[in-house]
This record gives structure tokens, sequence and C-alpha cells, in this order.
């Protein structure tokens, strides 16, 4: 923000009200940066205009200006196609809009529409045709692009349905019930309030409704509420300025019966009023708040977006720190999940609030200090993370000193065995749980278990029960923490791929020795990524023997053992917690060859979507959409696949959700979908 | 030979009223009472949600999702008792997307089944599948063993077909289908604690080896032992090789002690070679070396 840009822009739109000469305002401005600010602020056609005649001296900004003048004239003409299009769809249903802002200076072909494009076309729709008229949109291939949440938003609390996006790329629609949000004024500005400023429209090809101009001058003030656009400003201030006085008179009235927001209200008019040279009565808190707003802009960005304790304190002088807190605490925004929103939202009402305290004091002061706001920000963020740390630290203590209870079969199981028992006890404490191994190593406990399940198997053949990987292993004990058990190594021929490890584990070969290759596994990889060219770089190659251990660092390493004998025995103690994917890569390059998921359950679950989408078994979509919380992204996709196969209506909610998966793929993925059949498949 | 039918019922059973039905009225371990369930299969498979509602109902409680199936990923369970239970196996006309626990073993591959079970197309053509018959008298059971495989057919498991495969006694070797195929087993595990099963090579007209995880924590810790083992463990296995009530446990537990324990082995060769089960006896005879037999028997 540069503060100069501000005020003289809006010095020159005032001028351009008032019909001044605006070139003595704009003889020293910077081409370049003044266009791009004014663009920023939708007046750059506007002042344009007001150049048409301007001296050789501003010729440089009257040609960076005229750019964004021609580019407006050429948004208008399509935005009045697609206007006339939704009128005609609505007057073939039988609803007759109010159109509001651009939509009605565009119907109207009002003076100087051309200069004022707008992202939108608003309109206000009787009650009773309210989903009619939605209805008619969606039916001409309209479409919403909220989630579900968002659109239960839109439909309980906001003052306009879920915007409508056109089909062929037009500008969206949005369908008022009234003009500002209900909650947040006293004001009614629902279509039985505003039908007595509603006239029918004498120009355009349809049948519409458009406000007079004190309708569309309290369409403007609500709609700014407190932080009025430039431009708002001066499209009230030329209403203003039109109007008769006792219009004016009129208008004043009404705004006076406010009773939420007054203060706000009467600021936007009364800031309008003075950029249009016409006297307003307003209270001195209406005049002090609408020089706060010029001085807000004065204010760094940082500050200036967090100033909504200040106007909260400002707007409600009589209960200025009830205003502060409930500013600061703010609201959640709809579309946020509900877990980051506990997460930033601590976080964003302490920056609030020290953004708050800080201009407050400025004010008093007539001042601002740049180097506070870093304080006060810093000083929150490290509140923040000092806080984040402590409770990441207290749950830490908690799991450490209160493991969870063992199985009875487990308890039963090692206490046969002494050696066994104080391994556990030692072992289930991670920070232990080396020093238990390399005891463990020491203790003849391999033997004695051996002995014991022999014995055992002698007396119940049935009490050893049945071990499907037999071939590859044998399971000793298994608790909550880790999994102690053998791995026979039968196999002597070379592995055909490398891959990553996927729990931490320390091994010793039983009787033997092995060799073992460790290497590192590259970044990409680490952050859940496949890159073709990641390739492991290799830390160690060693031999160990029987007592000797060494370690493999779940999802950051791989290795490949190969024992000395044509086969071997390997005493493993691996962590419970199991890396989700196993990366793969090639054994002579090194390479990364892809993932495969580490858990059968995620490996049938993928088969039995395939296999849904494949008969076409619809009753899946509600499952699956569930799916999208699976922690696996595998399924996650698998779900999106399948129900996109089924129903490209349901697919397309999932979609949108799936552009905020936390798994960057999978996000992209969504992403590119979306923008290239987002719109087929509504 | 594996038995083919294929019953006229155009009748619809729901899978509990399956279940239900051949845990009343059809005795499992019987083969012939077994067959007389064909009728119910086929009543089974013309319930064409049946798959479906499977797996809707899995799916909306998907963090308990085939809870306990160790099979494969392209296999469901369907339902499960003490004496039987139903899965699903998808057959896949292409490698499956989840390469990890992928299905690839399956095809080419020559076995037989330690288990009798009923099988039944439910959707698309069906897998391909060459049938042979082995004399299991004849058969020995162990690694490397020359056996006689008669063919008997080459058929596929076409939508509404039902078949017979016998427990140790139908052999075959399966290829992917053309489509996407479904079928509906109904298992009757009765075998698999007593008989591994056994994988051959067709061409050798040999075992190649066998599998047998019912067993399988005995299995791998006589693998142990060759490793961990002292002189006590080697007096165990002397004692398995000898008194265990399973020929199979027998034989390895021996096998296991020739390797790792000559003595005790030479101790107790005699009479595991008299041992009353041939399978032990054969596996006896190729395990113990001469130099060991000739000890035993100085030994008496």
């Amino acid at each position: 923000m540069q503060p100069e840009s501000y005020e003289r822009l809006h010095g020159v739109l005032r001028a351009i009200v008032r019909g001044e000469d605006v070139t003595p305002l704009l003889c020293d401005v910077d081409p370049v940066r003044f266009s791009a600010f004014a663009a920023r602020n939708r007046c750059a056609p506007l002042i344009s205009s007001a150049l048409a005649a301007c001296p050789p001296t501003l010729a440089p900004l009257r040609r960076a200006l005229r750019a964004h003048e021609i580019s407006c004239a050429l948004k208008i003409s399509r935005l009045h196609a697609q206007l006339n299009e939704i009128v005609s769809i609505m007057n073939g249903r039988g609803v007759t809009p109010v159109l509001l802002k651009g939509a009605a200076r565009l119907w109207e072909l009002a003076p100087g529409h051309h200069l004022h494009d707008s992202v939108d076309l608003d309109m206000m729709i009787r009650p009773n045709e309210f989903s009619e008229a939605t209805n008619a949109l969606r039916e001409a291939r309209y479409f919403e692009r909220a989630s579900p949440v968002e659109l239960r938003y839109y439909e309980r609390r906001h003052h306009h349905a879920a915007p409508l996006f056109a089909p062929d790329g037009g500008v969206p629609v949005e369908l008022h019930r009234e003009l500002y949000l209900r909650d947040c004024i006293s004001l009614s500005t629902d279509y039985d309030a505003m039908a007595p400023y509603a006239r029918l429209a004498a120009q355009g090809p349809g049948s519409a409704y458009t406000l007079n101009a004190a309708g569309t001058a309290l369409h403007l003030i609500v709609h700014g509420f407190g932080r009025p656009p430039l431009r708002d400003l001066y499209l009230l201030a030329v209403l203003l300025r039109s109007m008769a006085a006792d219009e004016r008179g009129q208008l004043a009235a009404v705004l006076e019966a406010e009773t939420k927001e007054p203060v706000r209200l009467a600021a936007t008019a009364y800031d309008a009023a003075c950029m249009a040279g016409i006297p307003w009565r307003a209270s001195s808190d209406a005049r002090r708040f609408a020089q706060w707003c010029i001085e807000r802009e004065n204010l760094p960005r940082a500050l200036c977006l967090r100033s909504d304790c200040v106007d909260a304190v400002l707007a409600h002088p009589d209960h200025a720190v009830r205003a502060f807190l409930r500013a600061a605490i703010g609201k959640r925004p709809v579309a946020e999940p509900m877990l980051q929103s506990v997460l930033r939202q601590p976080v964003r009402a302490v920056l609030r609030a020290a953004a708050g305290i800080h201009i407050l004091y400025g004010l008093q002061r007539k001042r601002l200090r740049p180097g506070w706001i870093r304080i006060a920000l810093r000083g929150a963020l490290r509140a923040h993370a000092r806080m984040y740390r402590t409770a990441l630290a207290a749950r830490s203590l908690v799991r450490r000193c209160i493991l969870p209870r063992l199985p009875r079969a487990v308890e039963n199981q090692i206490a046969q065995y002494p050696a066994l028992r104080t391994f556990v006890r030692e072992a289930r404490r991670s920070s232990r749980r080396r020093a238990a191994f390399h005891r463990l190593l020491t203790t003849p406990f391999i033997t004695e278990y051996l002995n014991a399940e022999l014995l055992r198997l002698m007396q119940d053949e049935d009490a050893l029960g049945r071990l499907t990987e037999y071939r590859r292993s044998l399971t000793i004990v298994q608790t909550p923490e880790f999994v102690l058990r053998i791995q026979f190594l039968d196999d002597a021929k070379p592995p055909r791929e490398i891959q990553s490890a996927l729990r931490t584990t320390l091994m010793s070969p039983i009787g033997g020795s092995i060799r073992i290759r460790r290497f590192s596994v590259p970044d990409a990889p680490l952050r859940g990524i496949f890159h073709a060219q990641a390739a492991l770089s290799e830390c160690e190659t060693a031999t160990l023997g029987p007592g000797e251990m060494v370690n493999v660092s779940a999802a950051t390493q791989a290795y490949t053992v190969m024992p000395d004998a044509p086969s071997a025995a390997i005493l493993t103690l691996e962590d419970a917690r199991t890396e989700s994917l196993c990366w793969r890569f090639d054994t002579a390059s090194f390479k990364c060859l892809g993932a495969v998921s580490s858990d059968i359950t995620v490996s049938r679950l993928r088969e039995t979507l395939e296999l849904a989408s494949a008969l076409g078994v619809r009753s899946i979509v509600a499952p699956a959409r569930s799916l999208l919380d699976h922690p696996s992204h595998f399924v996650r996709w698998s779900a999106l696949s399948a129900v996109a196969r089924l129903s490209k209506r349901d697919a397309l909610p999932m979609l949108r959700r799936a552009t905020r998966d936390a798994h960057p793929q999978l996000r992209r993925a969504a992403v590119r979908l979306l923008a290239a059949r987002g719109e087929q498949w509504h | 030979m594996a038995l083919t039918f294929d019953p006229n019922v155009q009748d619809v059973l729901s899978l509990e009223d399956f279940v239900d039905y051949v845990d009343r009225c059809i005795e499992v371990d019987d083969p012939d009472s077994l067959c007389e369930c064909a009728p119910a299969l086929k009543s089974l498979l013309n319930n064409r949600s049946l798959i479906s509602d499977v797996i809707a109902r899995e799916l909306r409680s998907w963090r308990d999702f085939q809870k306990g199936n160790a099979y494969v990923a392209t296999t469901l369970i369907l339902a499960r008792t003490q004496r039987f239970f139903i899965r699903a196996n998808m057959w896949l006309p292409d490698r499956p997307r989840s390469r990890a626990h992928a299905d690839n073993t399956i095809y080419g591959l020559t076995h037989d089944h330690n288990f009798t079970f009923m099988t039944g197309g439910f959707h698309g053509s069906g897998y391909t599948t060459e049938i042979y018959e082995l004399d299991t008298h004849a058969v020995r059971g162990l690694s490397g063993e020359r056996v006689e495989l008669e063919f008997l057919e080459r058929t596929t498991l076409p939508e509404g077909k039902i078949m017979l495969y016998r427990a140790m006694q139908d052999v075959h070797r399966q290829s992917r289908p053309d489509e996407l195929s479904i079928s509906i087993n109904l298992v009757v595990p009765t075998h698999t604690k007593t008989r591994p099963q056994y994988f051959f090579n067709l061409d050798r007209g040999e075992i190649t080896h066998t599998e047998y995880p019912e067993r399988g924590r005995a299995l791998a810790l006589f693998k142990l032992a060759q490793y961990a083992g002292d002189k006590k463990t080697h007096s165990l296995l002397g004692d398995i090789a000898t008194t265990s009530a399973n020929p199979r446990l027998r034989a390895v537990a021996y096998e296991t002690l020739c390797e790792c324990g000559p003595e005790i082995a030479a101790a107790v060769s005699e009479r595991v070679l008299r041992d009353p089960d041939r399978h032990v006896r054969a596996t006896a005879k190729r395990a113990t070396p001469k130099d060991l037999a000739s000890k035993g028997h100085l030994s008496q």
C-alpha cells in the first residue's frame, strides 16, 4: 500500500465527482504505479476517461490507464450479453428480478456504465420466486462451486445464495434475498423492504426492476459497511449529488433508524457526501470513523488487514471492550475445516488483538512506531509456538509415563520367560529399546524360547496355532510399541529391488553372519512424492556377526540384507509404527521406481472400490465419501475415482474437497481434473 | 474329476439365508452332502445384489474393513462359520493396482487344495483352468517327488456355472480371464490341519514345494532350531520326530534333526525309518545321510 497513492486517488475521484480539473493532482505521479493502484481500486477506466483531453505531460499516464479502460469496455460488452440472457431465462419462468449495482447500471445503460465493470451480476429475487429462479439458472447449466458446508452457510446465514457460475465462462450470478447480512445490521433490506425503491426498468430486451437513486445509495452504503471500496464511494457520491435534497434527507432518516451499526453506515454516507461536496448531518462518532477509514489506509498492510478490533471500538464507542473482544475472536471462515480452525483461530485472534492494541496505542499517541507491530506479532507467534511445544511435550510425557496395558495373552506369554519379561518392560520405552535389545542378545533367550515352545508343541500341537508367514518369519512377541521376531533369509539371490524401511528396526543375526547395505532415501519420497530421478545414496555396507546389531530408520533409510551362508536367521525388533508407503528403488541405478502400500487393507479397499465402480454399485457413493478421511492417499484417490465413474455429479464435491487434500500429488491431480472436467461434470 | 453342476434354478437366496441353509442342512465334510447345496449356491448366484450389498456394507464401516482376511487383496470374505466360510474372488484381466498385495502368484501355478470347496461364477466369463487329477494315495508329499497328474479338462468358470473341487485330488492351473470376473466359493477347511497344499511343476511332473500354514509356527521353530538349537533342542526334536501325532511334523522334525543334531538323529533314525506313515518314512530315508544311517544301525 502506498499512502500517498490512496490519498491522491481519493482526491482525484473527489475532483471527478465535483467536475473539477484532475490534471494538477496527477502531474507528478508515476504512471505505472499509479495506474496499477487505480486498477486495484477499480477506478482506472474512470480516471482514464476523465483524462480524455489531458495535456501532453499526462500522455504516459493516460496510455497506462487507457489499457484498463479498453479492457473494461470489452468486459462490459460480454457482461451485457450475459445479463440479457439471464433476464430472458428468468422472464421465461415468470420471474422478474430486481437488478442491483452493476447489473442495474448495465441494464439501464446508465451514464458511465462502460467505465465500471463487474465481477458478478447481483439481483434480488422475490422470496416466493427464489427457487424458481435458481432452478431456471441451473437448467441453463449454471452451477454452484460451493462445498456442502458452504452451501449450508449460504442458505442459512448469508444474504444471497451461493454464486451460480456460468457454463461458458461468464461472471457468476448472485441471487439476493437481502442487500446485506441479516445478522449484522438492524436495517431491513429484504425484498419487501426494498420494494418501495424498485421501479420497472425502461431499457433492455426483457422485463426487470432496478432500484431508484435512494435505493441504490442505500445498497452502496450497506455494501460498503465500514470499509467501502473507493469506486463504491465514488458511485455513492455521484448518486448523492444527483439526488434532490429531500431524497437525501429521507436517506439520512433511514440510516438514523439503524441501531446495530449506526456509526459505520453513517460514516460511509458522510465520507461519500464529503467527496460529493454536499452537506451531510453526521454524529461526531461517524465523523471520527470516517476519518479513521482514511487513516487506516496509511497503516502498513499487515496492520491494515488486522484492524477489525479498532474498527469495532470506534464503531461502538459505548461498549468498546466488548466490541474489541468480539472482533478479536472473529468468526471461523466457512470453508475452513474444523481442525484447521481450532489450530488457526487462536493465532488469528491473538494477531488481531495485538494489532488492535498497537493501533489504538498509536492513535492515542497520534503516531505509529513501525517497530511495535513486529514486536507484537513476533511475541504472539512465539507464544503460540511455545504453547504448541508445551502441548506436544505434555502429550509425549503422558504417553511415556502411562503405557497402555498389555493384552492378557502377551502378559501370560512373557511371564514364562524372565529374560523376555525384563526386555519387554524396558523396550516399551523407545529411549531404552536399543539397550534392552543389546542386553537380550547377550542372553541365551532365543534358545530357551525355542526349547520351551518345542516342549509346548509336544504337549499340545494346536497350542501354537496358525502362521501363514512361517517361511519368512516367526513372531516372538508383539506389544503396542514393538514387534520382536525372527526373520529367515532362505534365498541367497540378490534382491530384485531395494525397498525403504517400513519400520524403524534393530537387527542382529543368529548363528551366522549377514551383509547389510544401508541407503539414504532422497527428499521427494520422504515428502511422499514420486520423482523418477530421485535416487538412493549409499550410506554403509557392513558385515554383522552374532551379537552385533544395526539400526535402520523407517522411511529415511532403505536396506538390503544378504546372508553370508545360503541361509540365515535374524532377530529383529521393529517399531510398531509402520510407514504407509514402501518406496521401491532400482538395484543398479538406485533410482526411484514407485511406491506400494504397506497395508493389505489399503490394497483390498482399492480393489473393492475398483470392483464396485466396474459393477456400477451406486450405493457405495455415500461410504466412499467418508473414505476421503482414510489415512492412505491411495484409498482417497481410489474412492474419488470410483465415485467419478459412477456419478460425475456426486464426484464433484469430493473433487473439490480433494483440492484441499493433505497429499500434494492428490491435490494437484484434483485441481487439474476440476479445471479440465469440473464444468462438464456438473 | 472336479464335479460340474448346472442346476436349473431361478430362485434367489440372500447370503444370510444361504449360510443358514448350509449350516443347518448340509454335512459339509461329506462331499455327497455338499453336492446337494449346488442348487442353493445357484440361487445365491442369482442374487445380483449380493456383491454390491456386501461391498456397501463393508465400506460403511471401512475402519474394520475385512478384518481377519489373510488372503490376497482381490479376495473378500463374505461370511464365516465354525465349519465353513464363503468368499468372493475377483479375477482381473490385468495386473491389479495394488502391486504390493497382487494376485500375480495365483496364475500359472499348478496346485491342489487341502480343502474342499464349491465354486460358482457370479460375474464375467471367468478364469480358464486346466484340471488334473492326483492319485493322492500314491503320493508321499515330498518336495521334488515325481507324481502322475492325469489331465482331465480345460474349462472356464462363467456366470452361473458351479464346480466342486475335491480336497487333495483335483489339481489345477489357472489363467487370467478375458474380462473382470467374480466367483463365489463355499470353502470347507477340514483337511487343512492334516495335510499341506502341494504345488507342482507340470513340465517335470513333480512337487515343487508344499505350504502348511496350519502348522506354520511349528515349522518356523524347526527352522530356528538350525540356528539357535542346543542339545536340549535336539532332544526335543528327536521326541517330536518319534512321538508327534502329526506325521508332517514328525517328518520335518527329523529332517531338521539330521541337519543340526546328527547324533540324536542317528539315535532315533531306526524308529523314524520304521514310521507307520509312508511320508515320514520317505522323508526320513531321504534326509538320513548314509553314514548316519549306518551309525543308527550300529547303535542298535
